[in-house]
């Protein structure tokens, strides 16, 4: 059975008026867009804070005001919503549908932008009101994460800043109409079957996300440079290794063991494999200095060697 | 039919789903379900990250050959999982509904947790029945096996503790359960612990849904390795996690992969990350000092660095950025 026109077209308006609401940062607005009862329901899972379930109109007013992230006239107005399903029948109907964002970038949220919605819709004296408003955002990556999202044929369908930034200078990698390539024929033979693996990976009844590495070596002496085809919330990326994440782990390790910022640096020179006269030289210190440093970290971190030491240093990361 | 004899149709299809899932029955799950294009199954896994699946062709595809493939038989999770928290809503031909699903606990390979799981039903009568047309859940189990965690309250109450966490717990000298509640015996420790504990439970607050972890650092004293635990905020609950030994494993296990180690010289860049010499390396693999001196030759071949701390470097640091 077909859905009323009408009906269909103020659901619709709803949607998005829902949304401009929230960027333009007019409360009163965004209150006038749900059903305020007991039952009231906003749930789903996003990157950065993981899964919810706030129930009852209450508790998910009261959150609002607090820690709105700031108008963006570019999210409430160029968003862009497709693939939607509504269904409705009397009194209550229900829209499945996805989001795109004009370029998604604020902190925390690098990704395609895409975003699956779901609402479930009452009517209550005449108007259309949400009751349930779910959404997955499978996006934020880290933050200048260096990623390339792809159709199975290489297609480069999303780029972020710092993928096309690292793409400008990077010797294995070339997008020739719109396909993304290894130079290396052979690498780009890997990369096929990668990407054939990644466009099947995901065909079973529960989700599944993985990730294969593509190593190029770079010949003697110099660092080998690892790429990861990863496959995630039904999307194929290319991960273009930046070395973000051993700073990421070190800044961590610092907090964790109570590291002075020289302590810190040290630590981290000897991360990256420098002699400790090469660390005393790099840091302008004397010899003797960088041994004291290096000691003073063996104490506080209750290791002797400096491969235990590295250990330590990038192993300091949540494990859930 | 009458509000209530509506709602106890559809309690019972919730269940009915469930259990003809978990006892891998395909036909009996098929029935409970809308089969037309605009169905849905649409959520989270942890272990397999968000999903939104459209249409009943593809999705019974997948679910034919998963109930009667991989899925394990368990009667335990078909008939002794509760259901609560129960938000129904009836409107003539259409419902829908919000409840929890309280598994009996979860200690699958890649499923640890304490099996909660967060559910979203839509109903539609059809064909004279109440059906599914949407199906939609959020699951935070899922850690690598063997992961050794406690799920606690805010007053570090233990309310759950995985196979993993269980069995160290039992010669952990370190770490007591006093009165039920989690507590650290060194007592500096301890007072960073239930700080720890403060914080994760001031967590969540927001409109936006907040995670993340502190570490609880003990130092052991000359020459013992500092142990670190991790107080974590996820989803509203709080989890506190033994190490992050298996990780490690994992990591140094992709490591191998990439670089191509051979099993032995997989094994000695273990042993160097865990911060033995190469003669004591040597010992505990059995073999001599020059054998485990062109392992590690190899291994610097192979990986292209020059000496055991950048070594331990490149091996913990493969990882996927996003």
């Amino acid at each position: 059975m077909a859905n009323d026109p009408d009906d269909e077209a103020a659901i619709l308006a709803l949607m998005h008026a829902n949304r401009i609401a929230m960027w333009t940062a007019d409360f009163d607005a965004w209150r006038e867009c749900f059903v305020h009862a007991d039952y009231t329901t906003r749930m789903g899972w996003w990157r950065v804070g993981g899964v919810f379930v706030r129930r009852g109109w209450e508790e998910l007013s009261s959150r609002v005001m607090r820690d709105h992230p700031g108008r963006r006239d570019d999210y409430a107005f160029e968003t862009l919503i497709q693939n939607v399903t509504i269904r409705i029948v009397g009194d209550v109907a229900w829209a499945v549908y996805e989001q795109v964002y004009p370029g998604y970038d604020l902190e925390g949220h690098v990704g395609p932008s895409l975003i699956h919605e779901m609402r479930v819709f009452e009517r209550h004296g005449g108007e259309w009101k949400i009751a349930l408003l779910g959404f997955l955002d499978g996006n934020a990556g880290q933050p200048g994460a260096a990623m390339v999202r792809l159709a199975p044929d290489g297609t480069v369908l999303w780029i972020s800043p710092a993928a096309t930034e690292a793409l400008s200078d990077n010797d294995d990698l070339v997008v020739r109409g719109n396909r993304l390539r290894f130079r290396n024929s052979r690498q780009d033979a890997k990369f096929r079957a990668a990407l054939a693996w990644a466009a099947s990976l995901d065909d079973g009844l529960m989700s599944r996300h993985g990730a294969l590495p593509l190593v190029v070596e770079a010949g003697e002496g110099l660092p080998m440079t690892v790429y990861w085809v990863a496959v995630d919330a039904g999307m194929i990326f290319l991960s273009i290794g930046t070395g973000r994440i051993g700073a990421k782990r070190l800044a961590l390790a610092a907090t964790i063991y109570g590291l002075s910022p020289a302590q810190r640096q040290v630590a981290s020179l000897i991360a990256e494999g420098l002699s400790l006269t090469d660390i005393a030289e790099r840091m302008a210190i004397a010899p003797n200095t960088a041994r004291t440093h290096l000691r003073r970290i063996f104490d506080k971190t209750g290791v002797h060697t400096q491969p235990a030491l590295v250990r330590i240093l990038l192993s300091a990361v949540a494990p859930y | 039919m009458g509000e209530a004899e509506d709602r106890e149709e559809l309690i019972a299809l919730m269940h009915a789903s469930r259990i003809a899932i978990w006892t891998k029955n395909y036909p009996a799950w098929a029935d409970c379900f809308v089969h037309e294009p605009y169905m849905v199954r649409w959520g989270y896994l942890r272990g397999g990250g968000i999903f939104a699946r459209r249409g009943w062709e593809d999705i019974s595809h997948r679910a034919k050959s998963y109930i009667e493939g991989d899925m394990p038989y368990d009667e335990a999770y078909a008939y002794q999982t509760s259901i609560e928290n129960l938000i129904l809503r009836i409107h003539g031909d259409m419902a829908w509904a919000i409840y929890d699903q309280q598994h009996p606990g979860h200690d699958y390979p890649d499923h640890v947790g304490p099996g909660l799981t967060r559910e979203m039903r839509i109903f539609e009568r059809y064909h004279g029945r109440w059906r599914i047309a949407v199906l939609a859940f959020l699951s935070n189990d899922a850690s690598p096996s063997g992961t050794a965690m406690l799920l606690l309250d805010s007053d570090g109450k233990v309310l759950w503790t995985s196979a993993g966490a269980a069995q160290r717990m039992q010669d952990d000298d370190d770490l007591i359960i006093r009165n039920g509640r989690l507590q650290v015996r060194n007592s500096a420790c301890n007072r960073k612990l239930q700080g720890a504990l403060r914080w994760a439970a001031d967590r969540d607050k927001a409109f936006t849904s907040e995670r993340g972890s502190v570490p609880i650092v003990l130092g052991a004293g000359e020459g013992l390795p500092t142990r670190v635990w991790w107080v974590v905020a996820d989803a509203g609950a709080i989890y506190f996690l033994l190490d992050g030994q298996p990780m490690t494993d994992k990591r140094l296990d992709v490591a191998a992969a990439i670089y191509g180690l051979s099993a032995g010289q997989r094994r000695l860049a273990g042993f160097i990350a865990d911060g033995f010499t190469l003669p004591d390396a040597a010992r505990e693999m059995g073999i001599s000092a020059n054998t485990a001196r062109t392992h590690l030759q190899r291994i610097y071949d192979k990986t292209g660095v020059h000496n055991q701390p950048a070594l331990v470097r490149v091996l913990l640091s493969v990882g996927v950025d996003m």
